[in-house]
């Protein structure tokens, strides 16, 4: 498989503090990444090296192939677009002229590109407003804008829903979805909002305390989140009895209730309680969220 | 290098303070010619204290406003859209240094334009001692070198609002020495009146050809070279967020 980024016990140290403990990990090309860990973990840190905002201590950080000690990493830099936290921009331009402003920087010859940009992320009609006296939303959609110049093969996005409304969210999803899927653009995400990083993520990492606790990909996440049935009857028999005799495996809530784990035949289940006098009186599914194997990840025990 | 001084020249074009400050020196040397040459029959006119007293007034604001150019870039973490697409630490530096430069030479140029050409057309410069502005004007040029480097490096040092005012805090403070060297008889404050590019155009306000010339660019050039050195060894190691 190729790795667009990859870090070999990555560390690095403020004074006292460690935010990157011997952080390895491996970004496949053409996926979504997801990074996700709690504040301080060192989300940030990485993505921070990763830019070239920041050395590391020790270790060492790939991109395209090329270690982040080279004197050629800026070339692989050219082929990156990158949000680090809080937007950065030009507080008395338009949100037009922050745009030119990248593109004199990247030496993109010619500006036809910025109308169509500023459209995708909604800031066509910004006129002469200036970015000083834009919402946080705003200045986040005018980011990304900034990172999509000059069509780079990797985005690393720090947090970028932050700020924005409902339908800034979904608009940013699909697009990061269209991006990956039509130009096979490999991003790198990092995002508190985990129920919005599951519906894109491809792969995850899970960072607590400066280290890759778990990289998984997001099917095998899916088998890892414990799926399960809930099945509550009413009647005389024993369900386990029955549960038994059908080889699943289940755990007992009451006598008269039990989440059924694996791939259940639901009708011959239900005809076999039936026959053995009990009928169903609650029956769904339930699936263990990213949020609850995010804390079994780094809350307390390492999910193996 | 070339799209980074691209991107700085576009944010001078934007930098408002800037623009002002070259009509304003515009416009103050066409109205010291006009008011010159309204005195001209009462007195012989100072034309290298005026030139030369001027130009320090000048270099100072500009020590303000280039300071705060390159401080404004870590303010508004802008610098990290330059890092983050490639470009090398090294060229943002010495970009920030040509356009910090260039800042100083295009008032001193325009206030040369204005005041010393037009001057020369319109009053009598026949008393003009010619060496002197030849010579005083070298000794500038290397002086406002020595200006920018210092500038850059404070700047660059104190990422903030404030490292946008020290270059030009740290030039007036010193002019102090100036003051102190009439007053005590010392060999420090001696050098240090040659040494410091501030009091170096400050001694060419006299009229009279500076003594020493050659010395006075030579430390210009060594305290350039010295805060690119010292600047640059800083700024690439500097851990930005």
């Amino acid at each position: 498989m190729d790795y667009i980024l990859k870090t070999h016990d990555l560390h690095k140290s403020y004074r006292k503090f460690n935010a990157l403990n011997g952080l390895t990990m491996s970004v496949p090309k053409g996926s979504i990444y997801g990074l996700v860990g709690m504040n301080g973990a060192g989300k940030t840190t990485l993505i921070r090296i990763a830019a070239g905002l920041q050395y590391p201590t020790s270790g060492d950080l790939e991109l395209f192939g090329t270690s982040c000690f080279d004197d050629k990493i800026v070339d692989a830099r050219k082929r990156i677009g990158t949000i680090v936290e809080t937007p950065s921009l030009h507080p008395e331009m338009t949100a037009e002229e922050n745009l030119k402003m990248q593109f004199i920087s990247k030496g993109l010859p010619n500006y036809d590109e910025i109308p169509k940009l500023l459209e995708f992320v909604g800031l066509k009609d910004t006129g002469t407003k200036k970015a000083k006296k834009f919402s946080l939303g705003m200045r986040q959609r005018l980011s990304i804008a900034m990172t999509l110049c000059g069509d780079p093969d990797m985005l690393i996005l720090d947090e970028p829903i932050n700020g924005l409304d409902p339908q800034g969210i979904i608009e940013v999803r699909e697009l990061i979805l269209k991006l990956n899927r039509e130009k096979d653009v490999t991003i790198l995400i990092s995002s508190h909002i985990l129920d919005e990083l599951s519906r894109l993520a491809t792969h995850y990492c899970f960072i607590d305390k400066g280290v890759a606790v778990k990289e998984i990909s997001a099917a095998e996440l899916e088998k890892s989140c414990n799926k399960s049935l809930y099945v509550e009857v009413k009647g005389t028999g024993n369900m386990s009895v029955i549960l038994d005799r059908l080889g699943y495996e289940y755990k007992l809530m009451t006598d008269r209730a039990a989440d059924i784990f694996g791939d259940v035949d639901i009708t011959p289940l239900v005809m076999e309680l039936h026959k053995n006098g009990m009928d169903i009186s609650k029956i769904n599914e339930k699936e263990e969220s990213l949020e609850s194997f995010f804390l079994s990840v780094v809350g307390g025990g390492h999910n193996d | 290098m070339i799209n980074l001084l691209r991107y700085n020249m576009m944010r001078l074009k934007k930098y408002g303070a800037f623009k002002i400050s070259v009509i304003t020196v515009a416009a103050v040397g066409l109205i010291t010619v006009f008011l010159e040459k309204r005195q001209e029959d009462c007195y012989t006119h100072p034309y290298a204290h005026t030139y030369f007293s001027m130009v320090f007034m000048l270099i100072l604001i500009i020590s303000f406003l280039a300071g705060n150019f390159i401080s404004k870039d870590y303010v508004d973490n802008t610098i990290r859209n330059k890092i983050s697409i490639g470009h090398k630490r090294l060229d943002i530096f010495i970009a920030n240094h040509i356009t910090v430069f260039f800042m100083y030479i295009l008032i001193a140029l325009t206030w040369t334009t204005f005041y010393l050409l037009v001057g020369g057309f319109v009053l009598d410069t026949s008393e003009i001692n010619k060496e002197t502005m030849l010579v005083g004007g070298a000794v500038m040029f290397f002086a406002i070198l020595a200006f920018s480097g210092v500038a850059v490096l404070l700047s660059t040092i104190v990422k903030n609002t404030l490292g946008g005012t020290l270059p030009a805090g740290f030039f007036y403070a010193t002019l102090f020495i100036d003051v102190f060297n009439e007053l005590i008889d010392s060999k420090l404050l001696n050098f240090l009146t040659d040494f410091l590019p501030n009091l170096q155009i400050v001694s060419l306000n006299t009229d009279k050809c500076d003594d020493k010339p050659v010395l006075h660019i030579v430390f210009s050039i060594l305290i350039f070279i010295a805060s690119f050195i010292g600047g640059y060894s800083i700024f690439r190691k500097t851990d930005l967020n």
